[in-house]
């Protein structure tokens, strides 16, 4: 299966590092959507089909929290898989992440060898 | 500089640049940090917490827009201001939430600032240069200095 995915963060470098990064784990992908804060994020899940998102947390006009908070109160979205990227480290803060409803957080910086352990944990197998 | 400390920086370092910019570090000899009639850049970022402090880094520009254009897949002719800014954010951001997790472990609690880029010139590189705190690195064979901070 081929996947729609988003890519959500207010910098160009790391949505471009993210984007190269799913062709180095051979992530099999259809289209690459891609938005620069929450708010944007929001306005595409509601026009384009979309099996998977990554999401900084740190953006402007609307966090990665906020969106992920207002997709889990959105039944058609609360079901797509949302993956956070970010440079946080406290344990506290993954924590707070997770009961947030977030299914998986990766760490920057990452390798593809990361990030495809981390799709296919999430995805299983709807991309086999 | 402590020499664990050092080690951090240089691990963190080597981690962050090695998987975001695909190019290699190593340690300059004071010799190698010559920048003269270069064009700088500095970022710079402080965080609270904690540990309070601040992680700055110094490179030639031209150095930074090599990297902003590896990293989008860009001639160097095309990258922009906006771009080679954001690359050097970037870089700056993902290296202090390193160091931060590689010295305090994963339960403080840091608030970081945003990075801010600035053109520093030849006199501030040379004060720089020789601060107890400050470490003279080569970026594939261009100079860059890193100084981290924490007030005790």
């Amino acid at each position: 299966m081929s996947l729609n995915i988003l890519i959500v963060d207010d910098s160009v470098t790391v949505r471009a590092v993210i984007k190269k990064t799913l062709k180095l784990a051979e992530i099999p992908y259809n289209e690459l959507h891609e938005a620069g804060n929450g708010q944007e994020a929001l306005d595409i899940l509601k026009d384009a089909w979309i099996d998977l998102v990554f999401a900084d947390i740190n953006m402007p006009v609307m966090t990665g929290i906020e969106m992920v908070e207002k997709m889990s109160d959105d039944g058609m979205l609360s079901s797509v898989p949302v993956i956070v990227v970010s440079t946080e480290g406290s344990q506290t803060r993954i924590e707070q992440l997770k009961q947030k409803g977030i299914s998986a957080y990766v760490r920057k910086p990452f390798t593809p060898e990361t990030i495809k352990s981390v799709v296919n944990e999430v995805l299983g197998d709807k991309i086999a | 500089m402590r020499d664990d400390l050092k080690e951090i920086l240089i691990d963190s370092m080597t981690d962050v640049v090695e998987k975001l910019t695909f190019m290699f570090i190593e340690e300059a000899e004071p010799e190698e940090m010559d920048v003269e009639g270069r064009e700088l850049l500095k970022v710079h970022m402080t965080f609270s917490g904690e540990h309070k402090g601040q992680l700055e880094l110094l490179s030639p520009k031209s150095k930074v827009v090599e990297i902003s254009a590896n990293v989008l897949g860009l001639d160097e002719e095309e990258v922009t201001e906006e771009m080679y800014s954001d690359s050097f954010r970037e870089v700056l951001n993902v290296l202090l939430g390193n160091i931060l997790t590689s010295r305090y472990g994963v339960e403080p609690v840091f608030d970081l600032s945003v990075p801010v880029v600035t053109e520093p010139d030849e006199a501030e590189w040379k004060e720089k240069m020789v601060l107890e705190e400050a470490l003279g690195l080569l970026l594939d064979d261009d100079p860059v200095i890193l100084i981290f901070n924490v007030e005790e």
